[in-house]
């Protein structure tokens, strides 16, 4: 049932920036969102879970995309490297670490497709326009990204998975 | 023997020299990961191309029906266009035919055949940083890995990826893009790259070459890829700098690579 949830959840967010969002005159660099997805199994779901998730979804986005294979699954990786560490520290539920996650993801990621596209000519390779596409999906990111993180968990919740053993919060109920 | 601490720092530094060389192997397309990738497209590209389908149907519906006034009268314009267009037409044919006799007289082969197959854009890279889109046309239309992607106003890319369905276009404005090319006026040879912008870079093109503001770049044919002739844009700036031999020059493409939903795939070029 979970499994059937993320997949379902990664389609649509895939269907939803391939064709919606790229076609929208009002959003032009909007950040990957299925970073929300992959902070959210890296902040309320076991390793287990979200190694799972990573690889397929990973995968999934590398052979869509026009990126050197593997660079969204490494993103993916990291990210819930990252988030897997911090939770060690702060609550999983705590409002400021949200948006600092999603922040880490959108640095995490431009970093990784820059090298890729890029190679290591950094940071003299770097255009105008680059530091504007980061600094768009920044802002688009941080406002954006928590919410949705929640909304993935409310949707979650509903599906009548048990208590979500990353945050500290809902244990204490 | 050693600490948790230290396993843990040395693992890290593994994974992470790992991560960077499986990158660096896969960015050279020396990994077999191609099998994937048309699975990825094979998975997810009908519902793209029916939600691509609904939201054209949407915007047609807005189109045809809540902008009826504005249409009127550029019904009227368009009008005009369309004499000047007829009559620009019947020039180019007479001209075409003169140039044919032409060619035919002086023994000259056609330099590329115009079988072209027309597709639907149905999805783009999810990922500002790389530019390829997909169609809707694959293997059994008779589309080839490697094949030229041309709209009415210039070259778009080339297909990359082919299931049996759908394809992956790389446009000419991603970073990983090449075009050889020249500068119709004075034939400057070049290479056209990406620069995962609205605009491209003409490469290695020498000093001694005089290249202008508003020239126009076509396709060399030298790359084995584009036929010769097409066009790909327009000079939008030249710079010269002190040392080197090459110039800058940047190129605008004709082509509006945030406005493309149909494109023509060479198939034999």
């Amino acid at each position: 049932m979970t499994y059937l949830f993320y997949f379902i959840i990664s389609f649509i967010i895939v269907v939803f920036q391939t064709v919606i969002l790229v076609n929208s005159p009002f959003i032009r660099h909007v950040y990957d969102i299925i970073l929300v997805l992959i902070i959210y199994v890296g902040l309320f779901r076991p390793v287990s879970e979200g190694v799972a998730v990573v690889f397929i979804v990973g995968v999934f986005m590398d052979g869509l995309s026009g990126s050197p294979f593997w660079a969204h699954t490494t993103t993916y990786f990291w990210l819930l490297i990252i988030v897997k560490w911090l939770i060690q520290f702060l609550n999983a539920g705590s409002m400021i670490l949200l948006p600092f996650t999603v922040l880490i993801g959108i640095l995490l990621e431009n970093s990784i497709f820059l090298m890729v596209s890029k190679g290591i000519a950094l940071p003299s390779g770097l255009l105008v326009s680059d530091i504007h596409k980061i600094f768009s999906q920044i802002i688009w990111g941080t406002i954006t990204g928590p919410p949705a993180i929640i909304l993935v968990k409310k949707m979650h919740e509903r599906t009548g998975i048990p208590v979500l053993p990353g945050d500290r919060s809902e244990k204490k109920k | 023997m050693f600490s948790k601490k230290t396993v843990m720092v040395v693992a890290l530094i593994i994974l992470i020299a790992a991560n960077i060389l499986l990158l660096t192997v896969s960015s050279r397309n020396r990994l077999p990961a191609s099998d994937v990738g048309p699975v990825a497209i094979t998975i997810v590209g009908p519902l793209q191309k029916f939600v691509s389908l609904t939201m054209d149907c949407v915007h047609d519906i807005w189109k045809y029906y809540f902008n009826l006034i504005s249409v009127a009268k550029e019904n009227d314009a368009l009008k005009k266009e369309l004499f000047i267009a007829a009559e620009k037409n019947n020039r180019c044919t007479e001209i075409e035919i003169s140039n044919e006799r032409l060619r035919s007289f002086l023994n000259f082969h056609k330099s590329y055949s115009t079988n072209v197959l027309a597709a639907e854009v149905i999805a783009k890279d999810p990922s500002s940083w790389f530019k390829t889109i997909v169609i809707d046309k694959g293997k059994t239309n008779g589309v080839e890995k490697g094949a030229p992607v041309v709209v009415p106003e210039g070259i778009a890319g080339q297909i990359i990826e082919v299931t049996d369905n759908y394809s992956k276009v790389l446009l000419i404005i991603d970073r990983n893009s090449a075009v050889d090319a020249l500068v119709q006026r004075t034939r400057a040879r070049g290479i056209i790259k990406g620069e995962s912008t609205n605009q491209c870079i003409l490469e290695y093109v020498l000093r001694k070459h005089e290249i202008s503001v508003g020239d126009t770049i076509v396709s060399s044919g030298l790359d084995g890829v584009y036929p010769k002739g097409l066009r790909i844009g327009e000079v939008s700036e030249v710079t010269k700098r002190n040392s080197g031999i090459f110039q800058e020059v940047i190129v605008t493409p004709y082509v509006d690579f945030e406005k493309l939903e149909e494109v023509l795939v060479v198939i034999n070029p």
